[in-house]
């Protein structure tokens, strides 16, 4: 690249897979050029925990909590596309409150998942100071989830016809009391972050990813996007309550880390409005069943079902094969990370090794839902 | 709905007529031809079984689709069937729900079939995984390389007759009782 | 030290002799330098009011050491963020001192968070030969205590970190509350407080005779 006269070499480098910006264990393999990236590698399957497999020998009920675990910063949505599928292998309606307290617990599991996106967005770029202020949001959010499902981080709420118990007591104040404050401590972080110079020269026009690419390589989510995909499951797929709930979704087409930072921060302000939504529905149908009555042994008939949900990182699916049985025959996750990361190598080409991190950054993968 | 599992099963096979199949949609028929061996449409989804050596000709067609492109490989994975293995395609319009979900089966003894890197990106990583879990073999795939797994590992883990490996890692412990 | 007495069933496995255990496919060796700074303090012990004095210097370098206990970020799955949250705003980590290095050349503990795959196992035994001593492993979560969830059934998940590294602490739980884990680290802490610079180096997770492990140790000692 250059030509003073130096002999100058192609450096073959290895990122992660401990590393305190891969998000979790993995590890990318940089063909450079001084600063320039040649090549990016990723190198999968350094989390990878078997899980299809024992979820073929564990049944239905049984896999719930596993479900949990993929995602784990998004539990709930796990948890959600999993119990639908079920439900739609079995026919099973369930009420409407469920429903309602499900999309509400989506929702805000959404806010919480971006937070910690946007906490270590921060972190990784070197904002120390919004990482701490993200998860002193977000500690307020997992008591109201500890109030009803007793865990913090990986709840096991959901069930196959409906959710384990009902609302805390309480909860709906104290959710809308958070969800009211929220708005002004976003203003902090646009404060902090969003205009700042620094931050601004490391994501705008940095890692970006063309909207043809992105179909082709089957990226979904706030990373879609923001490559101008305007597709979003909870309004062209909608299910559960969605259909009668008022919200929009925020799209951009500058296809850079920029647009996925400011995509998400929207999404973060329409989950809010989604989850004041159900709140206030849920006031009104206080006393109605949460769960409908399903068999003890869950023995969905024979088929197979392939159901996905809007999860914070992107289309997540579940495909299930019953045979009848009280054990899936296959079990299998569609995972949004999965799809994202295979496109990290074409948004880091050509860039430097710093952007490499802000590119990791702004795809949100979990390292759980990518090697399962 | 609620109740036990008779209930969950269609009531109306006894009381209606079932209704009449829907037709595969004719350009779908007439470009596919004898490439499919079953076919069934329900609503805005068509399940077709298809020849091995057709996948990518058929997966190709279906995303340059004129009618409605499926643009969108939203999942590819492959499955044990006891007898043979089989690859299972999801195909979605990007808008809507509108999707072809396809059905491959290969024999166990030759698990072999075309790839479809070429047609989808993103089919690349996800063949990679159903290669290295089942053992099938996508040809024509830029990068066979296991993906999930270490490189030096033996044996296909997703398939049914699979016995997990002795190592002093991954035995539980002999000492305890369960 | 043995605190408790244990059950028949795990003396078997901890009375299982080393060939044994190699013969069983592992065995982790570990190697000890004895520094001269040590070999100067077990001098120094024998000299008159020398067992003062270096019970003062162990104090001094212990307090040094547990006062500013520097882990190495190990975060690999949901118990890393957990991790995380017990270093942010609410349950602040900072306050003991403990800050979160990514190289292990500069920690003082591994914090093993989250499941070890197999293909994680050779990096993670890496990583513990790269720690300069003292260094101390924290097992956090059931995966890392024992494979946790992944016991049954998994063909990809290492039952446990103590099969690779000696484990000092561990933090039961799925994922363990911050609270846990402030538990973990102050118990740990405790373990640095016994610490002597004048004794032959050990490791405080391998009992003598363990044979899970192999120490080795230089010639002449």
């Amino acid at each position: 690249m250059q030509t003073t006269g130096f002999a100058t070499e192609e450096l073959v480098i290895n990122m992660g897979p401990q590393h305190p910006s891969t998000h979790g264990v993995l590890r990318l393999v940089l063909a450079l050029d001084g600063e320039l990236v040649l090549e990016c590698i990723p190198h999968i399957g350094y989390l990878h925990s078997s899980l299809e497999k024992i979820c073929e020998q564990r049944t239905y009920v049984q896999i719930v909590p596993f479900t949990d675990r993929f995602d784990y910063l998004a539990a709930l949505a796990n948890n959600f596309c999993y119990v639908r599928a079920v439900e739609q292998l079995m026919g099973v309606e369930v009420p409407r409150r469920c429903e309602y307290i499900r999309v509400l617990m989506a929702e805000l599991q959404r806010i919480t998942s971006h937070l910690v996106w946007l906490g270590t967005f921060g972190l990784d770029l070197g904002a120390i100071t919004l990482f701490l202020w993200c998860f002193r949001e977000r500690e307020v959010l997992l008591d109201l989830f500890e109030s009803t499902t007793g865990q913090r981080l990986l709840y096991n709420y959901m069930r196959i016809g409906g959710l384990r118990n009902d609302l805390a007591p309480g909860f709906i104040e104290k959710a809308r009391a958070f969800l009211t404050s929220l708005p002004d401590r976003m203003a902090e972080y646009d404060q902090l972050f969003t205009g700042n110079r620094i931050f601004r020269a490391r994501v705008e026009g940095v890692g970006s990813l063309s909207r043809e690419k992105a179909i082709a390589y089957a990226v979904t989510g706030p990373t879609a996007r923001g490559s101008g995909i305007d597709v979003d499951l909870r309004k062209t797929e909608p299910y559960s309550v969605y259909p009668e709930l008022e919200f929009s979704v925020p799209v951009c087409d500058t296809n850079d880390c920029l647009a996925r930072y400011e995509v998400r921060l929207e999404e973060m302000r329409q989950s809010r409005l989604l989850a004041l939504q159900c709140l206030d529905a849920l006031e009104k149908m206080a006393g109605e069943p949460h769960a409908a009555k399903v068999p003890k042994t869950i023995k969905p008939p024979a088929g197979e079902v392939y159901v996905r949900v809007e999860s914070p990182r992107g289309e997540l699916g579940c495909y299930l094969l019953s045979d009848g049985s009280d054990t899936p025959a296959r079990f299998h996750w569609r995972a949004p990370s999965f799809a994202n990361l295979q496109a990290l190598p074409i948004m880091a080409r050509g860039g430097l090794v710093a952007d490499i991190v802000a590119v990791l950054g702004s795809i949100d993968i979990v390292l759980g839902d990518v090697d399962r | 709905m609620t109740g036990s599992d008779a209930e969950a099963r269609p009531v109306e096979a006894e009381e209606t007529p079932a209704p009449p199949p829907e037709p595969l949609p004719a350009d779908i028929a007439e470009a596919l031809g004898e490439a499919v061996l079953e076919s069934a449409v329900e609503g805005g989804t068509v399940r077709l079984t298809v020849r091995p050596e057709a996948i990518a000709d058929a997966c190709r067609f279906l995303r340059d689709r004129e009618a409605g492109a499926y643009e969108h490989l939203a999942s590819l994975l492959g499955l044990d069937h006891g007898d043979a293995l089989g690859v299972v395609y999801h195909l979605y319009q990007l808008h809507g729900s509108a999707r072809v979900v396809i059905h491959v089966r290969v024999p166990r003894q030759a698990p072999t079939l075309r790839s479809i890197a070429g047609v989808f990106l993103a089919a690349d990583w996800k063949e990679r995984e159903a290669a290295e879990m089942y053992g099938i073999v996508f040809e024509g795939h830029p990068d066979p390389r296991k993906l999930l797994l270490p490189d030096e590992w033996e044996g296909y883990p997703l398939r049914k007759d699979y016995v997990i490996p002795e190592h002093p890692f991954l035995t539980p412990d002999p000492t305890h009782e369960l | 030290m043995a605190l408790i007495d244990l059950p028949d069933r795990l003396q078997q496995r901890i009375d299982e002799t080393a060939e044994e255990a190699v013969a069983r496919g592992h065995a982790l060796f570990v190697k000890l330098t004895d520094t001269p700074a040590r070999r100067l303090a077990r001098l120094a012990e024998k000299l008159p009011g020398g067992g003062k004095v270096v019970g003062l210097a162990d104090r001094l370098f212990n307090m040094g050491r547990y006062c500013s206990l520097w882990p190495m970020t190990f975060g690999l799955a949901c118990c890393a963020i957990e991790m995380m949250a017990t270093g942010a705003a609410r349950y602040d980590l900072d306050r003991f001192g403990i800050m979160f290095r990514a190289t292990p050349r500069q920690a003082d503990a591994m914090i093993v968070a989250g499941t070890v795959s197999m293909k994680m196992a050779p990096v993670l035994e890496r990583l513990y030969h790269q720690m300069p001593e003292p260094r101390y492993v924290l097992a956090l979560g059931s995966c890392a205590n024992s494979g946790g969830r992944f016991y049954h059934d998994a063909y990809s998940v290492v039952k446990g970190v103590d099969r690779i590294v000696p484990v000092d602490v561990y933090v039961p739980g799925c994922p363990p509350r911050p609270e846990a884990l402030i538990e973990g680290l102050l118990q740990l802490q405790q373990i640095m407080r016994r610490d002597s610079i004048a004794e032959a180096p050990k490791v405080h997770g391998i009992k003598p005779g363990d044979p899970r492990y192999e120490v080795l140790k230089r010639d002449g000692e």
